[in-house]
């Protein structure tokens, strides 16, 4: 079986694939993660003491997992929904009552959804509980309250999609919260020594109107499923890097 | 694996490290987390719907018929409408639907009951437009939309009735009774005094002027009156407001202010003075013309009779003679918004009948129960506050239905129940200690039931109706939704309150004698009487005059509601020449047919089933004996083959436009004994014997019939 295995993974289509052969030794082993794309995210060590589940409790990768799981079930849901007004509300309830396993992505999308709120702060918190902000992590630090404003953001507006009561008063609440900030919003203090207006504040750019309708929901649909996964996903990228390169994943020291 | 790569793996943990109890754990959540697949899975292979689908199948198969394939589609069957922008899925599980062969098949594989689906085209309006609920929902709850925050939930039973008039008129709407009879209630019973509601009526004209009220009667009548008006009639229009002693009394009070700006001229007949004979003849004079006058087509009797004006009974403990002739002479003086027609009575008319009203109409038991009436009122008299009384009124909307010189309701007291049907039910102010379901049916009923139960704030009377019309106007409120789109409407409904009259001299003389009380012109108006819409088309100049002079009865089964308006020969003429310019239907067809034929065809259709003519014949339909003096031939020939345009009830038998000829020419051969020309004074006497039960038109028949 070994002599097989040997076979296959010294032979050329895997090579091409993977570029090296089996490791043998210290080196080579490096060498696979360090010319895999997917693998050299990866730290080429960790320390023994990195696995102990209490301390991290897993909460940046239990993030992570449901930021891919909900990419999937995202794309399925993104075949049947049309974010048109007139259609909206009615394609979300045909996603749940005759859309072939519609039903269980739309639950799986909307409770990790859920989930991924929570362990994104929870995460967070872990990471300021146990000192791990400081240097060389202050960086990374940064790029995680990116992460977190964008997790929060995500979930905002995928909240108008389902147009339904719930989601038209929701954004209408968050949406005139933007309108009260300072300077940027037509309703906050200083508004008026910027110029900002009831027609040009953040929440006009939110909506793409002054209050909530057909352009809203188009911007909420786009910024949802293209804008900020992208962003979301290079800040990842960035992130899981930065892990690695500032000393591995957090540990007692 | 070379040994270097051994020593840097070294220390791995061993699994038997792993505590047990962590490893159950995992398995057991592992299995938990498989069966949730499989379930699912399961629940995706064969959902809900699909078992009563395949039990349908199943049931039909031992007839003819069977639905669809083998095996369960993968498609969910559903009626799609654009325009309604409805997707029904109801067919899902309900699948015997239009499959004869399940009729009375267990719930919800059965046929759908009654001919609606044979009256509405289930692909053109599907299931919710009636029935509401959740149509796409495939699951029974979801779908019968009993579920949190689904606005519209299923209409059971009676309620269903409700969604009728997103497309028909609710008042006359056929297979609707309980919405028909709730419409009928909310606009008697005036429910737009108070609310905003759809074309129902004017405000303030509802009931009578009260600015006239303390000088028309007494009183003690009025404190009866405001303090129970159930006490005093038996179907009393205005509704309980539930007043104090005190509150009544205050009214009393601030109407009785009004009474000497609004004097009442006396009649100048004083009974006293006369002769018992000559009382005797007055009072039959009265009732006779209480009787031609057809006063109860309007006028109930103690509870027995119309249910347009005010009932009669006790009417003689309510108003004087004066007031009784001042009334009949002039109603609208007294009520801006009455129906009641202008009688073209002579003064000593009037005083006949206004004496026998008196006379016939009073209630001396009520006479006690007044006397009682006045001694409270005399007792609260010191204490009453007409000021009071004034504001009290205009807080309880008072004015909403009344006129009152200088007083004026700004804007409505009650709720806008233009949208009531489809209101959330998260906004109906259910009772801090509601019990059961917080559905808009249950808050509906136990408000119309009790309206001022919960706060002591509400002010809405109480009309104590019987169970069976409160149910009817339960049907009626939840029916004010939004329309269905113009496309999907069968008609529009039209305010009975408001009705169009023509402009000019006509109008005014129509508007005078209230003809749209009873009758509508192409659907505006009243269903009580036939449309005149197309009048002029349907009947002869002749005939109709005659009527207008001496109207008789056309339908033997129906009761004979149209009364002798005593017209002047002028006035005939203005009346029956609009009808016959104006109100005419284009395209009817050229009739050019063989009586013969015609005979023939009437004896195959069996017209005699329904129809009398000469001796013998059912009494479904009208007399035909005289039609060729009153229809027009090519009326005749049209409503032969279009009943349900002319809106008439009779079956469709004529087959051909030959066929409908043919009869119309026969019917045309059957003309009165004595065609009239319309002439005044001979066609008074014709008319006399017409009207006692046509001794006359049988005759002229048997002459027809023997000349066959």
């Amino acid at each position: 079986m070994s002599g097989i295995g040997e076979r296959i993974r010294n032979g050329q289509l895997w090579k091409s694939i993977f570029r090296v052969g089996i490791p043998s030794d210290r080196r080579s082993r490096l060498q696979v993660i360090l010319h895999n794309f997917f693998l050299h995210l990866h730290p080429t060590r960790v320390a023994r003491s990195g696995l102990k589940m209490t301390y991290t409790f897993c909460l940046g990768g239990i993030s992570a997992f449901l930021f891919i799981l909900l990419t999937i079930t995202g794309v399925f849901l993104m075949f049947y929904y049309v974010p048109e007004v007139g259609r909206a509300y009615s394609d979300m309830k045909d996603i749940g009552f005759v859309v072939p396993f519609g039903r269980v992505m739309r639950a799986l999308h909307r409770w990790a959804a859920h989930g991924m709120v929570i362990t994104v702060i929870l995460h967070m918190l872990r990471v300021a509980l146990t000192g791990s902000y400081k240097p060389p992590r202050e960086f990374n630090w940064v790029i995680g309250v990116s992460l977190l404003v964008l997790t929060l953001l995500l979930s905002f507006t995928g909240y108008l999609l389902p147009w339904d009561q719930l989601a038209f008063w929701a954004i209408t609440v968050g949406t005139n919260m933007a309108a009260a900030v300072p300077v940027a919003g037509h309703d906050g203090p200083f508004h008026e020594v910027a110029g900002v207006a009831v027609d040009n504040d953040v929440r006009y750019a939110l909506l793409g109107g002054i209050e909530v309708g057909p352009n809203a929901l188009i911007r909420f649909y786009v910024l949802h499923c293209v804008a900020l996964p992208l962003i979301a996903v290079v800040l990842m990228g960035v992130h899981f890097w930065r892990v690695r390169k500032d000393g591995g994943i957090s540990r007692p020291l | 694996m070379g040994r270097e790569v051994t020593t840097h793996d070294s220390n791995p943990i061993p699994p038997d490290e792993v505590p047990l109890r962590q490893r159950i754990v995992f398995a057991l959540s592992s299995l938990a987390l498989l069966a949730a697949f499989a379930a699912w899975i399961a629940d995706e292979v064969r959902p809900e719907w699909a078992r009563h689908y395949l039990a349908a199948r199943a049931l039909l198969s031992e007839g003819a018929g069977a639905p669809g394939s083998e095996g369960v589609p993968t498609i969910v069957p559903q009626v799609y409408v654009p325009e309604l922008e409805a997707v029904d899925r109801c067919i899902a599980c309900h699948a015997g639907i239009g499959h004869a062969g399940a009729a009375g098949a267990r719930a919800p594989l059965g046929d759908h009951p009654g001919p609606m689906l044979q009256l509405h085209e289930q692909a053109e309006i599907g299931c919710t437009a009636c029935h509401d609920g959740q149509g796409r929902a495939t699951t029974t709850q979801a779908a019968h939309g009993e579920v949190a925050h689904w606005e519209a939930p299923l209409l059971r039973g009676t309620l269903v009735q409700a969604s009728c008039a997103r497309c028909h008129n609710p008042a006359t709407v056929p297979r609707a009774p309980a919405l028909r009879r709730g419409t009928e209630i909310m606009a008697r019973r005036a429910c737009f005094g108070c609310h905003v509601m759809p074309g129902e009526g004017v405000r303030g004209a509802v009931g009578p002027d009260l600015s006239f009220v303390a000088s028309r009667t007494s009183s003690p009548w009025l404190f009866a009156w405001l303090k129970s008006p159930a006490k005093v009639l038996a179907v009393p229009r205005m509704a309980d407001f539930l007043l104090s002693d005190q509150e009544a009394a205050d009214i009393v009070a601030y109407l009785e202010t009004f009474a000497p700006g609004h004097p009442l001229e006396d009649s100048g007949f004083d009974p006293s003075s006369a002769s018992d004979d000559a009382l005797d003849a007055l009072y039959d004079k009265g009732a006779s013309i209480y009787r031609v006058s057809r006063c109860i087509s309007c006028h109930a009797v103690n509870g027995t009779g119309g249910t347009v004006g005010v009932d009669h009974g006790r009417i003689g403990n309510k108003l004087g003679l004066s007031a009784l002739v001042a009334w009949i002479e002039h109603p609208e003086r007294f009520h801006p918004g009455t129906r009641m027609p202008l009688f073209r009575l002579a003064r000593e008319e009037r005083i006949a009948v206004a004496f026998y009203l008196s006379e016939e109409m009073k209630d001396p038991d009520f006479e006690t129960l007044l006397d009682s009436a006045g001694k409270e009122l005399e007792r609260l008299r010191p204490a009453a506050d007409p000021e009071r009384g004034r504001k009290r009124m205009h807080a309880l909307g008072c004015f909403g239905c009344h006129k009152l010189q200088g007083q004026q309701q700004t804007q409505p007291v009650g709720a806008d129940l233009s949208l009531f049907g489809e209101k959330p039910v998260e906004r109906l102010p259910f009772a801090p200690d509601w019990q059961g379901h917080r559905t808009r049916e249950a808050w509906t009923r136990a408000k119309l039931k009790d309206p001022r139960s919960g706060s002591d704030a509400l002010l809405m009377p109480r009309f104590d109706l019987p169970e069976e019309d409160l149910e009817a106007l339960l049907v009626a409120v939840l029916s004010l939704t939004r329309r269905a789109p113009p496309g999907k409407r069968a008609d529009d409904p039209v305010d009975p309150a408001q009705p169009r009259y023509p402009a000019g001299r006509t109008g005014e003389l129509m508007r005078e004698l209230r003809c749209l009380t009873c009758h509508a012109f192409d659907g505006e108006g009243a269903a009580f009487a036939p449309d005149l819409g197309a009048e002029g088309s349907r009947v002869k100049l002749p005939w109709l005059r005659d009527f207008l002079r001496e109207p008789y009865e056309i339908r033997p089964t129906l009761v004979m509601r149209m009364p002798r308006f005593y017209l002047q020969d002028s006035e005939i003429d203005t009346l029956a020449g609009y009808l016959h310019l104006a109100r005419v239907r284009d395209g009817l067809p050229r009739v050019d047919g063989a009586p013969e034929r015609g005979e023939a065809l009437y004896s195959e259709h069996r017209c005699a089933g329904c129809h009398i003519l000469g001796t013998h014949g059912g009494a479904v339909g009208p007399n035909l004996s005289e039609v060729g003096s009153r229809l027009e031939p090519s009326w005749m020939a049209w409503q032969l083959l279009h009943p349900g345009l002319a809106r008439a009830t009779e079956p469709q038998l004529a087959r051909t436009d030959a066929e409908a000829a043919d009869i119309a020419a026969f019917l045309s051969t059957l003309l009165a004994r004595k065609p009239s020309d319309g002439g005044g004074e001979r066609a008074e006497g014709r008319g006399g014997s017409a009207s006692e039960g046509g001794g006359s038109p049988l005759e002229g028949e048997a002459a027809a019939g023997g000349s066959r």
